[in-house]
């Protein structure tokens, strides 16, 4: 079954921050060409590698980021690359920038230069901050700059970073959308255009529920940083086997919570009426707390979420990426699923993209070794023929397909 | 005047609280025709909590639902009541997409359940985003965002090696599974544009939190090591942190990248005598000496204010950001001019209503209101079912409206 951007093709020259979006696009059938420096980018560089040993090839962000693409590797620092690229932008669909443009870059994305070249190209844009000259962003500063960093913490330290590059991550998922609206519109009107996303509202988007409060109620609250205090009060907790939960009193069950500590506890204070009111429950939920904390360290995690969902009450692990690797849960809906790397003489296990269709299945694809796919992607959009290319090899504006990927 | 690709498409819209509601707001912003089935049998509960205006207490006017349901309809319907049922299945004869956010067996209990509604409508598509997907053995699991997020790593993986694991401060999965799950029916909608054909998709949001981590699931997957919590600092970049600066609770962000961007660091601190020592021109070296470095530049920049630190580190080419607060982000913050729309509500007060945070050739998406409950039920019911107003009477004194 073809999926459906099967046909779509994408050139995907984005940096960290949006890396992800041509990714996703890429589950859904996109052919996404990732133009890459000869040399191999940041993405490819970065720790953590497969086994720990450093390689192009052997990046677990390129792996996780790229896979599913396939690779044109070019001299970026020289024009006739870039002259190559102009060319492409007319045999492609969809054209993805990075964050972070200077020089030859930024006059590529130059806004109107690309419309007038391929005016049924969609192009996906982005900035750190809109109508702003500061371009300089890790994730650490777009987190910074759109709310969430300093919500997360506790009080007397400094705000922490959260992890897994939620500003990325954010950034990346609006772009897809825009992606794929890009080609929704232009079957309609036949028209490309231009979508650009900024990564401070990317994230403020997450955060910014909180700005009717300070309309309505300028600065009273600031909302802060609460370590493991959540919604409503702690919502973390400690269990018996020193592991973690996450216990949310939603309202709706509260009834089944006051049950549980009678009879795990013999706890009966909550069966009085005043508890049956919310804002009581508020006021007091210091009370709530302690009790819950007693609850928690009665049992294992596992034997207290196992408890807890049985009673409809809201208890789920905290769990890290190991709980999460042997999740019974996850591996029964094949969530992690295999993936052959030949050139490192391995097959790895990778999550699937997280959804289920009844039209077609969407399988993780492998990450490309750099310069897989140059002369083929030369060959069949720009109609080269191999004598060019060779040409384009010995003046090194192409590179030829990786030499030395340890086997 | 934005595109509006999907102008034309018709979501019945069953979703609450934010994550699905958000969904729909998305379709709804690139033009489908969104119509949420209400009930005061059943009402949205993010109608009903969240700050309300000053003075005013209504399921209308609180601020997270209107940001989750700007460009929607609203129509009464009992889902408890079989004419309701039989009439929400008419609404979606005449629709392209179905979604929702229940547990698992909710809308098949309804009887509107995936075939249910093929039956009606060969080529609808129906979305669904459950917690935990409708197959395996925690399918039954409630959660909200703050649990999904648990659940996915992010606890896990925050904050300092010597403290407990730290709930994010906001239930951030509610604001990420909508852009996962928007994306899949977009998709969906050009499968049937090419093929004729519609089709179920599952969301389950746990899974789609657990890729919003970076490398760790594979750190464990491929090389069967779980990477530790490292604070504020980077296995990449050194300094990465976040340092105080003049003013109650004030932070500024800074990472560094590369050699310039660590002499540029010291030249605006003045740190010359860092800035002088070679064991510090790379990264390793910087890594190393990462607690002697955020000491000295925390004895800097707790003299600076944030916003004139970051604006000079931005201006040496130095990635670094204010650690702002929502009130900066609202009312200091002069960079997202157009993000933050103030709009009359028509239930009384004017409130701040967030965009999208793309502009598409320059341009913001409109905005409309969030529908008061019900505020679409004739207009929708005469217009799509043809009733007449003795039929909505009658509907109304049976309780399927309600």
């Amino acid at each position: 079954v073809t999926l459906p951007l099967g046909g779509f093709t994408v050139l995907d020259l984005a940096d960290e921050p949006l890396v992800l979006a041509p990714r996703l696009l890429a589950d859904l059938g996109a052919d996404v060409i990732r133009v890459e420096s000869s040399a191999g980018d940041w993405v490819r560089r970065r720790v953590p590698f497969v086994d720990g040993i450093e390689g192009l090839e052997r990046g677990l962000a390129h792996i996780l980021y790229n896979a599913g693409k396939r690779s044109l590797a070019l001299a970026l620092d020289r024009p006739e690359s870039w002259l190559l690229l102009d060319r492409l932008v007319s045999a492609v669909d969809l054209v993805i920038a990075p964050l972070q443009q200077s020089g030859p870059e930024a006059e590529f994305f130059r806004v109107g230069r690309l419309e007038s070249l391929a005016p049924r190209l969609g192009i996906v844009d982005a900035v750190f901050r809109r109508d702003s000259p500061e371009t300089e962003a890790t994730d650490l500063i777009g987190t910074a700059a759109g709310g969430l960093l300093l919500l997360n913490g506790y009080e007397e330290d400094p705000p922490n970073h959260p992890a897994g590059n939620l500003a990325y991550k954010q950034t990346s998922l609006a772009a897809a959308l825009a992606a794929v609206s890009l080609i929704l519109e232009r079957a309609i009107s036949g028209a490309g255009g231009r979508v650009t996303v900024s990564m401070q509202e990317a994230v403020m988007w997450t955060t910014i529920q909180s700005a009717n409060e300070n309309y309505w109620y300028w600065l009273q609250a600031r909302p802060n940083r609460r370590g493991i205090q959540g919604l409503g009060g702690q919502t973390i907790f400690e269990t018996r086997d020193g592991r973690w939960v996450s216990f949310y009193q939603h309202p709706p069950a509260w009834g089944s919570f006051v049950s549980w500590v009678a009879e795990a506890l013999g706890e009966t204070r909550f069966s009085a009426p005043e508890w049956d009111d919310g804002l009581h429950r508020f006021y007091n939920h210091d009370q709530i707390a302690a009790v819950t904390q007693a609850l928690c360290l009665s049992l294992s995690r596992d034997d207290l979420v196992a408890e807890g969902q049985r009673r409809s009450i809201l208890v789920v692990p905290v769990q890290g990426a190991a709980d999460i690797a042997s999740d019974p849960h996850l591996r029964e809906r094949s969530f992690f699923q295999e993936v052959r790397y030949d050139h490192l003489g391995q097959t790895l296990e990778v999550p699937r993209p997280p959804f289920i269709g009844s039209a077609y299945q969407v399988q993780p694809g492998r990450a490309p070794t750099l310069g897989e796919h140059s002369r083929d992607v030369l060959t069949t959009l720009l109609g080269m023929d191999p004598a060019e290319i060779d040409r384009l090899e010995a003046q090194g504006v192409v590179a030829p397909p990786a030499q030395g990927v340890s086997k | 005047m934005t595109p509006q690709p999907l102008a034309g498409y018709r979501v019945i819209d069953f979703c609450w609280m934010i994550a699905g509601p958000l969904t729909t707001r998305l379709l709804a912003d690139l033009g489908a025709e969104v119509i949420r089935v209400e009930s005061q049998a059943r009402v949205d509960r993010i109608r009903e909590v969240g700050v309300q205006p000053p003075g005013v207490t209504s399921i209308d006017t609180n601020g997270v639902f209107n940001d989750c349901n700007v460009n929607k309809k609203s129509v009464l319907l009992n889902l408890g009541h079989p004419r309701g049922v039989a009439i929400a299945k008419d609404l979606v004869r005449t629709a392209d997409i179905v979604t929702s956010n229940f547990t698992p067996d909710r809308m098949d209990r309804w009887g509107l359940g995936y075939q249910d509604l093929k039956a009606v409508k060969h080529d609808i598509i129906v979305a669904s985003m459950p917690v935990m997907g409708s197959e395996g053995s925690r399918n039954s699991w409630r959660a909200v965002g703050n649990g999904v997020v648990a659940m996915a790593g992010l606890n896990a993986h925050t904050g300092f090696p010597h403290r407990p694991p730290i709930g994010l401060g906001t239930l951030h999965s509610d604001f990420t599974s909508p852009y996962f799950a928007a994306l899949q029916v977009a998709a969906a909608v050009l499968h049937r544009q090419k093929t004729g054909e519609g089709q179920f998709i599952e969301l389950a949001q746990y899974e789609a939190s657990v890729h919003l981590l970076d490398t760790e699931l594979l750190e464990v997957l491929v090389n069967g090591q779980e990477p530790p919590r490292r604070g504020n600092r980077s296995a990449h970049h050194a300094p990465h942190g976040v340092f105080p600066c003049h003013g109650p609770d004030r932070w500024v962000a800074i990472a560094v990248r590369s050699e310039q961007e660590w002499r540029s660091l010291c030249s605006v601190l003045d740190l010359q005598d860092l800035a002088s020592r070679p064991d510090l021109n790379a990264f390793a070296g910087r890594q190393a000496a990462a607690g002697e470095i955020e000491t000295a530049i925390r004895a800097r920049t707790v003299t600076w204010d944030a916003w004139d630190l970051s604006a000079a580190l931005q201006s040496a080419g130095v990635p670094a950001s204010p650690v702002e607060d929502v009130g900066d982000l609202v009312g200091r913050d002069p960079m997202h001019e157009g993000f933050l729309a103030e709009v009359q509500h028509p239930a009384g007060p004017a409130m701040l209503l967030q965009h999208e945070p793309v502009v598409w050739n320059g341009e913001r998406f409109p905005i409309r209101p969030a529908p008061i409950m019900g505020e679409h039920t004739g207009e929708v019911f005469r217009q799509l079912l043809g009733f007449s107003a003795e039929d909505l009477a009658e509907l109304v004194a049976e309780g399927v409206i309600y």
